[in-house]
């Protein structure tokens, strides 16, 4: 697939964009804990390429978040390569976006304020620039008429479009989805999921999302990466080809939604 | 005797970095250090203010006198008997207003407003109505306390969830019932935290009263003496006592709190968090 | 509309009557007995005098301007020791509260001296500084300084980790940090210990003016003491006592104006 294939375009401010490939070769991660080393990550194989959607599921405790938190930048200490666009990974950049699951908005910033807060540390942009490109985004999420509210005015499923406004609106080229949809209620995260479709359709950023929905998983990545616990490895890699936009109805995702099922051990205990 | 030299320094250095540990992990380096640079600063012992040495030795002088002992004691003696009376009176006055609806209507306005009376500002009264003598110091010591007390167990009550008392209405508990099974266990934690903001209060107010009713022993006497005989020697020894005197008073009271309320979570003193 | 409007305005009112009644009855209860009592005649004006020669000196002070100055000597000192102690300890917890290793050495020794009850340190301020402006204000800095400085750290190592990834995330820098995080993230810390604050330097200014000072409430109270004037004595304790709810419901609304954040 073409990393620069650029369907649509929502706003002249909102740059064309692709995305760059995520390298991942031997990734290992242990907490200490009383001393003790705890594995959670172990060996960790996964090239990601431009522009692609790779969703991440597994259980809980199998460190998908830590995993992101490894290529965000945020985790000092591991072992093995991470590379984004064939730079190493040493500290968060700009190159790179993460969206939390509690959406992290500062409560004493109004939505406009906390997205602009990415922009702060870029030199190159006017404030003219920058606050088109803030009202762009915030268009891009339709936050249009909530600009100046604060994130307590704001239902959870709103906040976290705010969140991922100021996750994309530094134009990274990977953004890394940590369960972005796993704290807002289930109506909101179907139309959030379509939602997140359409922006990926939009943009080609390179997209890494973990979830614990394979609904979610399925109906959104290129590839499924199913994480095995204690310590988390790779148990398989799933291909979906099925073409977009998807639905989430179609047989082939249902015929993928069985096979994940059967390999993550659910629903043929009997 | 090389290697000998070697492992003595060894071992000189371990003691070295041992002791260093200890200062350092114990938090005395800032005081040690403090008290370093004021005896070299001034280490002739000149006018004004008197060194460490100096201090030290007055310090060694006074507690070989038996009156500051007495001095001790008084102090001590009035801040239990005020702290006692005003605890008693703040519990009880506390859980009336918490417990008794009709009690909280009528008084439950003008007792929060007590948070606001400066309770120095009673002083005059008081000595205009009880004399410089006993009773005055006592008085204010009690009232000092008794405003912390009834405030916080008056809070303790009224934080109750209403989930709580509704099922008490449920059983149709009765005042006494309610009291011991609901009121008391939920208010406890509020009242530890009252006792103790109490007792700073009541050991700051002993103090005040010494200073201004100055009759009768008392630790405030050093520093009345030093004032009137001009030797800040003895103001900053009574200083340091009535410091390390109220330090220790606390930490007692936490004992006995911790012993009698052991899941109580306790504020730092003296400070409400409102 | 009209209609709906004003029953709205009367049900508030019901409502602040409501609050206000029962202290109004119990003040008017205690008045009433304290004021027969006088008239009894079992107690000399010397020991106490009545509610409405209370209020008679009251109306004098206030119209001879006593009252005002020596209200204002009161405020002024306080609002100078709070500014000067406040600033010192903001800055003071911003540093410690950045710097944990200093933090380490200074926390046992910080956590000893805040339990001084500081109106001891008086007299010895007295002989430093003499009878003047300087050692009262010196004393409420001083008395300010602790509860400040304890907020902003307290304030510091309570602010949330997960806002902390949220600035690296997005390299800010330092400067940015400071506006955009740590100091909207400490202010209700910083206004709850400035309500402590100004409290307790409300009471202690009163008491260091019993002390030794050429005006201010507690002096005014002093010398009435020493004149058996137990009327200008029980004036000024009601002045001081409302002066001190007025000085935090002060500070109260001026909380709410500045974290306009908080909407639930």
């Amino acid at each position: 697939m073409s990393a620069s294939v650029l369907h649509l375009r929502q706003s002249p401010f909102v740059a064309p964009l692709s995305g760059k490939d995520v390298v991942l070769e031997g990734v290992s991660k242990a907490f200490s804990m009383n001393g003790k080393d705890m594995p959670v990550l172990r060996d960790i194989t996964l090239h990601v390429k431009a522009g692609e959607f790779v969703s991440i599921v597994g259980a809980s405790g199998c460190g998908k978040s830590t995993l992101l938190r490894i290529i965000a930048g945020l985790e000092k200490t591991f072992d093995g390569i991470v590379q984004i666009g064939g730079q190493g990974v040493e500290a968060p950049t700009r190159d790179c976006g993460l969206v939390f699951q509690d959406h992290r908005l500062f409560p004493w910033l109004t939505v406009r304020q906390n997205i602009a807060m990415a922009l702060r540390s870029n030199r190159e942009l006017s404030t003219q620039g920058k606050a088109d490109l803030v009202q762009s985004h915030i268009a891009l999420v339709k936050l249009d008429g909530f600009e100046n509210a604060y994130p307590d005015q704001l239902s959870g499923g709103m906040a976290q479009r705010a969140a991922i406004a100021r996750a994309l609106v530094t134009s990274p080229s990977v953004l890394l989805l940590d369960e972005p949809l796993g704290a807002v209620d289930a109506l909101t995260r179907l139309h959030l999921q379509r939602e997140l479709q359409r922006l990926w359709m939009t943009r080609r950023t390179t997209m890494i999302m973990v979830t614990h929905d394979i609904e979610e998983a399925l109906l959104l990545g290129d590839r499924v990466v199913i994480l095995q616990p204690r310590p988390g490895r790779i148990h398989s890699v799933l291909e979906i080809h099925t073409p977009r936009p998807r639905t989430g109805e179609e047989t082939t995702l249902l015929a993928a939604k069985r096979r994940i099922l059967d390999a993550l051990n659910v629903g043929n205990d009997e | 005797m090389v290697y000998l030299s070697s492992q003595a320094k060894a071992l000189a250095d371990s003691t070295v970095s041992r002791a260093w540990r200890a200062v350092t992990g114990t938090g005395l380096l800032l005081p040690l250090s403090v008290l370093l640079v004021w005896q070299l600063a001034d280490r002739h012992g000149g006018e004004g203010i008197p060194n460490p040495a100096a201090l030290a030795a007055t310090f060694l002088h006074l507690v070989r006198e038996s009156a500051f002992w007495w001095a001790l004691l008084a102090s001590i003696r009035r801040v239990m008997i005020g702290f006692a009376c005003g605890a008693l009176v703040g519990v009880a006055t506390g859980l009336a207003l918490g417990g008794l609806s009709w009690m909280r209507w009528l008084f439950g306005p003008v007792v929060s407003l007590w948070r606001y009376m400066p309770i120095f500002s009673l002083i005059p009264l008081l000595v205009l109505w009880l004399g410089l003598g006993e009773p005055a110091k006592l008085v204010l010591v009690a009232l000092a306390t008794s405003v912390p007390v009834t405030l916080s167990t008056y809070e303790g009550m009224r934080v109750i969830p209403q989930k709580y008392q509704d099922v008490a209405d449920m059983f149709g508990l009765t005042f006494w019932v309610r009291l011991k099974l609901l009121l008391l266990p939920a208010a406890l934690p509020f009242v530890a935290n009252g006792l103790r903001q109490g007792l700073a209060f009541a050991w700051m107010a002993t103090v005040v009263s010494e200073l201004f009713l100055s009759s009768g022993a008392g630790l405030s006497e050093l520093i009345v003496a030093g004032q009137e005989q001009f030797r800040p020697d003895l103001m900053l020894i009574g200083i340091a006592v009535i410091a390390i005197t109220g330090i220790a008073l606390n930490k007692a009271l936490d004992r006995l709190i911790h012993y009698a309320v052991p899941g109580a979570q306790l504020s730092i003193a003296g400070e409400s968090r409102s | 509309m009209q209609n709906h409007a004003n029953s709205l305005r009367i049900a508030r009112v019901g409502t602040v009557l409501r609050a206000v009644l029962p202290a109004l009855l119990t003040t008017g209860a205690v008045l009433a007995a304290w004021q027969a009592l006088c008239w009894s005649g079992r107690f000399p004006p010397p020991v106490l005098v009545a509610p409405s020669d209370v209020w008679a000196t009251l109306a004098d002070l206030a119209r001879n301007g006593d009252l005002a100055r020596n209200w204002l000597a009161s405020i002024r000192r306080v609002v100078l020791g709070v500014a000067v102690g406040g600033l010192a300890g903001f800055l003071f917890g911003i540093l410690c509260g950045t710097q944990p290793r200093l933090w380490r050495q200074v926390a046992p020794s910080f956590a000893g001296l805040r339990q001084v009850p500081f109106i001891v340190l008086g007299p010895l301020l007295i002989m430093v500084f003499g009878i003047n402006e300087t050692f009262i204000v010196f004393m409420l800095a001083v008395a300010t300084f602790f509860p400040l400085a304890l907020a902003v750290i307290d304030g510091l190592q309570n602010v949330s980790g997960r806002y902390e990834e949220v600035t690296f995330l997005l390299q800010l820098g330092a400067r940015d940090r400071f506006r955009l995080l740590y100091l909207p993230a400490i202010l209700p810390a910083l206004l709850t210990g400035s309500r402590i604050a100004l409290n307790r330097c409300w009471g202690l200014v009163v008491a260091a003016e019993l002390f030794g000072a050429s005006s201010g409430l507690g002096q005014m109270m002093n010398e009435a003491r020493e004149m058996f004037d137990i009327g200008t004595v029980m004036a000024g304790a009601i002045v001081t006592t409302a002066t001190g709810l007025l000085l935090d419901m002060a500070l109260r609304t001026s909380a709410a104006r500045v974290m306009y954040w908080k909407h639930r």
